[in-house]
């Protein structure tokens, strides 16, 4: 199956803006707690980290974080590769070695994600 | 050009000759240089009074062939349309075009630029071929329309675009914004079907995407053309064509069949 590389562009612009939204709610929970309504001592103790761990709101959404920065910066990272290494052949062992580096770092980062939440709760 | 020389400016001029060099040179040369005196001038002047040897490309000298780029003072440019004086230097370098091979002294290799061109089909595209190949009346075209594309039809395929493009510096498979441009000028002309047609080439890894808006590209134009808003242009369409709401549009119908409103009555057509 092919896949454009246009297909490849829009979702590394959605995953940029999945990015921006998440982390802006992180910015918004942990280091602006005075705004979230919380005190800054408070936000970070083992019991609210414990919180956030157990809450399936936090558990997806680190697991869509940890997709989007993924798909981001390895979407990122093969653009600059694919135009040092310009052979069609080196494109596609970046391709497919970031390809694969991405899928197991995910695969590893949800399971840590959701033994976590058992884990919690 | 004329009169008496204004003062004498030193042309550093890159020198290769593929069957005695193996690298290239400079040589220079003092030209007296008059008020109105262009690069190309100099050239020419050079050629007929001090090296007969020195070998450049040239042809309208008015900026309309595109023939006669080279690389002055470390930009892209064309010869016939660089005044002397306005550079402002006593020291002129003129040297090949980057990014092409140098066939010999200031004459670039510009076929993989003509290859890329032809590559992307830059000509109108219908998709009632029977009807392309036997016309039966003009394809009407309001100014409006005319204005999408208009700026990008000025491209004289100097080259000038390609040679300061840094991406096509590091790739040479880069379609390149020359190419591209033209892809974008045929595709977006309301007469045209083919955007169909042209977008395996353009949506790849060599084609838009590989462009990242440096910039280059219409900074050195001397036409005005900008190659750089046409590939992001590009760009969208081919993300909005991958999700079905692309340029699927019908092109102007030819006439005098379908009169289009807003537009007036072409001349019937004469006997013959």
């Amino acid at each position: 199956m092919h896949i454009k590389e246009s297909t490849f562009w829009f979702w590394f612009l959605v995953a940029g803006l999945v990015i921006f939204a998440f982390l802006g709610i992180h910015v918004v929970v942990i280091h602006l707690s005075a705004i979230s309504g919380g005190a800054y001592t408070k936000t970070l103790s083992y019991g609210s980290a414990l919180q956030r761990a157990k809450s399936t709101f936090f558990t997806v959404g680190y697991i869509i974080l940890l997709a989007a920065l993924l798909y981001h910066g390895l979407y990122g990272l093969r653009s600059l590769f694919i135009e040092l290494f310009t052979s069609r052949a080196a494109g596609r062992a970046i391709s497919w070695s970031l390809a694969l580096l991405g899928l197991a770092t995910f695969a590893y980062g949800t399971y840590v994600t959701i033994i976590a939440a058992r884990l919690a709760s | 050009m004329g009169g008496e020389p204004v003062k004498t400016v030193t042309f550093k001029i890159t020198r290769y000759d593929p069957e005695r060099d193996r690298a290239t040179h400079a040589q220079s040369y003092e030209v007296p240089v008059p008020k109105g005196m262009t690069v190309l001038d100099a050239l020419i002047w050079i050629k007929n009074n001090l090296d007969g040897t020195l070998t450049y490309r040239a042809s309208c000298r008015m900026g309309i062939c595109g023939a006669c780029g080279m690389f002055i003072n470390k930009k892209p440019m064309l010869a016939c349309q660089t005044q002397i004086l306005e550079l402002g230097s006593d020291v002129v370098e003129v040297a090949p075009l980057p990014n092409y091979a140098n066939i010999k002294d200031l004459v670039p290799d510009l076929g993989p630029m003509f290859e890329k061109h032809q590559a992307i089909k830059p000509y109108l595209i219908r998709e009632d071929k029977k009807e392309q190949e036997n016309p039966i009346g003009e394809y009407l075209q309001s100014p409006e329309e005319l204005e999408d594309y208009l700026q990008l039809s000025y491209c004289i395929k100097c080259g000038l675009c390609l040679s300061a493009c840094p991406t096509a510096a590091s790739d040479p498979l880069f379609l390149g914004p020359q190419a591209l441009a033209q892809a974008y000028r045929y595709s977006a002309d309301s007469r045209d079907e083919g955007f169909a047609e042209r977008l395996p080439l353009i949506d790849t890894e060599q084609g838009c995407w590989r462009c990242h808006f440096a910039g280059t590209c219409t900074q050195v134009c001397p036409k005005g053309v900008d190659p750089a808003m046409a590939i992001q242009f590009l760009k969208r369409w081919a993300i909005a064509y991958d999700f079905g709401f692309g340029r699927k549009r019908e092109g102007a119908p030819p006439s005098p069949l379908h009169p289009r409103p807003g537009i007036a009555k072409p001349p019937e057509r004469t006997a013959g």
